[in-house]
């Protein structure tokens, strides 16, 4: 491979880091490129003992991910980095893997009963406002929807009970990965 | 060698360099990989990261031949991060070594 090769694949792989992180990283390569070239290596050579730009290229990725998620304290960007460091074989298959998916099973989970008893008590709201049926009558109505309403609102707030469930899970799962980072190098 | 193992001892061997003196980034991959198998290309992505955490500075500096170096520099927080891998490495080598020593 040659200089311009390397640097080209590099740059083109770091195109989800921000402009000033990338410049900077390239200097790095530049510089190191010249050094060798002066100390009287050849570009082959150099590209040879750096490695694979692609990797080189993920392993900023993932630490430039999961710096941001701690910055930001998103889920989002939270979930970013863990994909990022996903795509790098952070998780063992053994172990880590299984935990993650299983949290991510916990958090689908929290929010379907979250948004079912939102359902549920949206259902019986309305079903005994417009159809009186079960032969329900006076005050038997009025607690039905009342009841239909606090279920309503039991729901809303357990949804957003999942929302920070999620967050912190996630942002959490980032600060372990950037905690853990000099695992990962390949 | 194990690279899961090498990876570890990567961050010691970066922090114990710049504690003799500072260094640009070529010096330090060139130093560390002729004496231990390692790509290259780990070593920056490193110096990076320790850069962010705030174990090492860097600053500018003029080569004799060609444009400017950057140089990295072990901060205070670097010293105590060194201290506490090193204490870390040598109790764990010194016990290695207890029991390589009794299989003989």
């Amino acid at each position: 491979m040659t200089r311009k090769n390397f640097m080209s694949i590099l740059e083109t792989r770091l195109r989800h880091i921000p402009i000033t992180e990338r410049k900077d990283i390239l200097e790095d390569y530049t510089e190191h490129f010249n050094a060798g070239m002066e100390s009287g290596k050849s570009e082959e050579e150099i590209c040879e003992a750096l490695g694979d730009p692609i990797k080189i290229a993920k392993q900023y990725t993932a630490t430039s991910f999961a710096e941001a998620s701690t910055k930001n304290n998103s889920a989002k960007s939270a979930l970013k980095a863990i994909i990022a460091a996903l795509g790098l074989g952070f998780f063992n298959l053994i172990v880590g893997l299984p935990v993650l998916i299983f949290i991510i099973t916990l958090v689908i989970v929290f929010y379907s009963v979250a948004a079912s008893i939102f359902v549920t008590g949206l259902a019986l709201a309305l079903c005994s406002l417009l159809f009186p049926f079960f032969s329900l009558t006076g005050v038997y109505i009025i607690i039905s929807i009342f009841g239909g309403i606090a279920l309503m609102a039991l729901g809303l707030l357990m949804i957003i009970g999942s929302t920070y469930f999620t967050k912190y899970t996630f942002i959490g799962i980032a600060k372990y990965i950037k905690a853990n980072f000099n695992l990962i190098v390949d | 060698m194990n690279s899961q193992f090498k990876k570890g001892i990567l961050e010691l061997l970066v922090l114990n360099m710049l504690k003799k003196s500072d260094c640009y980034g070529y010096e330090i991959v060139n130093k560390i990989s002729i004496t231990i198998s390692i790509s290259e290309g780990t070593i920056y992505p490193l110096l990076r990261r320790l850069k962010t955490d705030g174990y090492v500075t860097t600053y500018l500096s003029e080569s004799t031949e060609g444009p400017p170096r950057k140089y990295y520099h072990l901060s205070d927080k670097g010293i105590i991060e060194h201290d506490k891998l090193k204490g870390e490495w040598d109790t764990f080598s010194d016990g290695v070594n207890i029991l390589l020593g009794e299989e003989l």
